[in-house]
């Protein structure tokens, strides 16, 4: 599998780091998930990826390019991140909004907007109905999903995602996970993904990156390591979670001591 | 989407009907037929055709400009400042801006160059002291930036004030005060044209880039990700709203509440904010000022009110409105 995103020693923050010395790599076809408590640097890491946190040290490469050394434009050919939008003005309809996604592979003159892959896009996350409503008036769950639509416009071999499940109920987050998956195995892309509930990443992601102030400390693959393993790694974290694997169903549960 | 197209075409149409309308009312009556013949050149009244190029046409055409250039600019500063409420009125901009035209005067700047060149930069520095202002509180909500609006509008009208104090009473007061309330009447064929030309570059610019300004309105974080460079391109849209702002307020002066309004108008026809909506926008502004100016020809048979009374007077209902439908929600 041909590496994706290599990310070197980097080091970031403002008067102190708040990112230390992280090294990673995604691969192709891959979803990986950083699982951390509040403050410990997740959001941060990956805003340092994008080019958006004064770096300090490090580099980060998209399929062997360095990004810090493109512009804007064209880094975000390479790279993509969803974000929380909570503060759109009311007046984007969902299409623009999709729309936008295509910014960064588009040239100032000859824009227009690709109708047809936004109508395909817009089928496949299932809010095509909702193409000419407003984006402010959507439910936290179908702007999760219009969001995930402008990312696969972007179309980008690596993307970030922050916290994608955020503000959404039981249901859609299971959906929203799936879709991310889908979208990664099928393009072979790489995903990296923030997360805080440790089932869904143990559910949905090849790999699992523990931090905590600032450093990746572990690394849990669930599909080769047993459930006690992956306990004693998460308990780090938390240390009074048990992790439990039901073998008929393939399914992780976990308790509280 | 046909629905916008009908709006554009609609609009475009009353305007063009308000602008010949507007050609023909005044002190001096013209009839349609009378400007054709002017403008075919076959009049031989003399007094009818000095009037209609020196007086009527100037200023009929001024009142679109300035309409057209706040309004759009009003869409503009909503949607980079992703906020309904931003306007160039309440952002300090238009107050910078006939402070620095006010400066020109008494400085003995008096040529209109002079004074759009003033009321550019003393605009620009306003604008640049609010931005500072909200970036030293830290915060990047809606009220931090009105709250720094009407800091600096207020310094700039203390400013203002004190100009007009020190100002030669004859002379400079009077042309002072005229720009604190914004009027048409002194304008000229030269100076509409170079109003026009201070207009025009910028609103074009302006109106090619707006996908880049529908992208600001996500933010400068989204905006960044999805491969725009937002300080360079804040600072260029920041320059061209505000050339445009400063080429008209330099003219007509505070010409009050336009950019603020037109806008929700254009929102209400047309729900959404992208697109149509900025030249809409500037389609409202520039029927806006139009009837502004026709009442203020008009109202009083051979008296001239300042503008500003009537666009306000014009505005305050849509705005009373728009609060009307807001309610319930946070601004």
């Amino acid at each position: 599998m041909s590496v994706l995103l290599k990310v070197e020693h980097l080091f970031a923050g403002y008067q102190d780091y708040i990112v230390k010395d992280v090294s990673l790599t995604l691969k192709a076809g891959e979803l990986v998930g950083i699982l951390g408590r509040n403050g410990c640097g997740k959001s941060t890491l990956l805003k340092v990826i994008m080019g958006n946190c004064p770096l300090q040290k490090g580099y980060v490469q998209v399929q062997e390019r360095n990004c810090f050394e493109m512009n804007i434009k064209k880094r975000a050919g390479y790279l993509s991140m969803l974000t929380q939008r909570n503060n759109v003005i009311e007046g984007l309809s969902v299409r623009e909004m999709i729309a936008l996604g295509n910014y960064a592979s588009s040239s100032f003159f000859s824009f227009q907007d690709d109708n047809q892959t936004i109508t395909t896009l817009a089928k496949d996350y299932h809010i095509f109905s909702l193409l000419d409503q407003d984006y402010t008036t959507l439910s936290e769950g179908q702007k999760q999903l219009v969001q995930l639509s402008c990312l696969a416009m972007q179309n980008t071999p690596v993307f970030l995602l922050d916290e994608p499940d955020n503000a959404l109920d039981f249901d859609n987050r299971h959906f929203i996970f799936q879709m991310i998956q889908n979208s990664i195995m099928s393009q072979q892309k790489a995903g990296l993904v923030v997360i805080h509930d440790p089932l869904f990443a143990l559910m949905y992601c090849h790999r699992i990156l523990l931090m905590s102030e600032g450093k990746i400390i572990d690394e849990i693959i669930p599909s080769l390591q047993t459930s006690d393993e992956i306990t004693l790694k998460i308990q780090n974290l938390y240390p009074d979670i048990i992790i439990k694997k039901d073998q008929d169903l393939q399914q992780y549960y976990y308790f509280m001591k | 989407m046909m629905k916008t197209k009908h709006y554009v075409i609609i609009l475009c149409f009353l305007l063009i009907t308000l602008f010949l309308f507007s050609l023909t009312k005044g002190s001096f009556a013209l009839s349609i037929s009378d400007i054709f013949h002017i403008l075919l050149g076959q009049s031989t009244d003399f007094m009818k055709s000095q009037v209609f190029f020196n007086l009527r046409f100037s200023r009929v055409m001024m009142a679109v400009i300035a309409g057209l250039a706040l309004g759009i600019a009003g869409a503009v500063y909503q949607m980079v400042f992703s906020n309904p409420l931003a306007s160039p009125d309440l952002t300090g901009v238009a107050t910078g801006s006939s402070l620095g035209a006010a400066l020109a005067i008494v400085l003995g700047a008096g040529t209109p160059y002079e004074m759009m060149s003033g009321a550019f930069v003393v605009g620009m520095l306003s604008l640049g002291f609010v931005l500072l202002l909200v970036k030293l509180t830290g915060v990047h909500r809606t009220m931090t930036y009105l709250l720094a609006g009407i800091v600096i509008s207020s310094v700039g009208d203390a400013f203002i004030m004190l100009l007009k104090y020190m100002a030669d009473p004859l002379g400079e007061l009077a042309a002072i005060e005229f720009w604190t309330m914004g009027s048409l009447a002194s304008m000229t064929l030269e100076k509409m044209m170079m109003s026009l030309i201070g207009v025009m570059i910028p609103m074009l610019l302006i109106l090619l880039c707006h996908r880049q300004i529908t992208m600001l309105s996500l933010g400068d974080e989204n905006a960044t990700y999805l491969g725009l460079n937002t300080k360079t391109f804040k600072i260029f849209i920041f320059i061209l709203t505000t050339w445009m702002v400063a080429s008209v307020v330099a003219l007509t002066g505070v010409i009050s509440f336009v950019g603020l309004i037109a806008p929700h108008i254009a929102y209400l026809l047309l729900h959404k904010r992208t697109g149509a909506f900025f030249i809409c926008s500037g389609f409202i502004g520039a029927i806006l000022i139009l009837v502004g100016d026709l009442l203020a020809r008009c109202l009083i048979p051979g008296g001239e009110l300042p503008l500003s009374i009537l666009t306000i007077f014009l505005a305050s209902p849509v705005l009373v409105f728009y609060m009307y439908k807001q309610r319930g929600k946070l601004l």
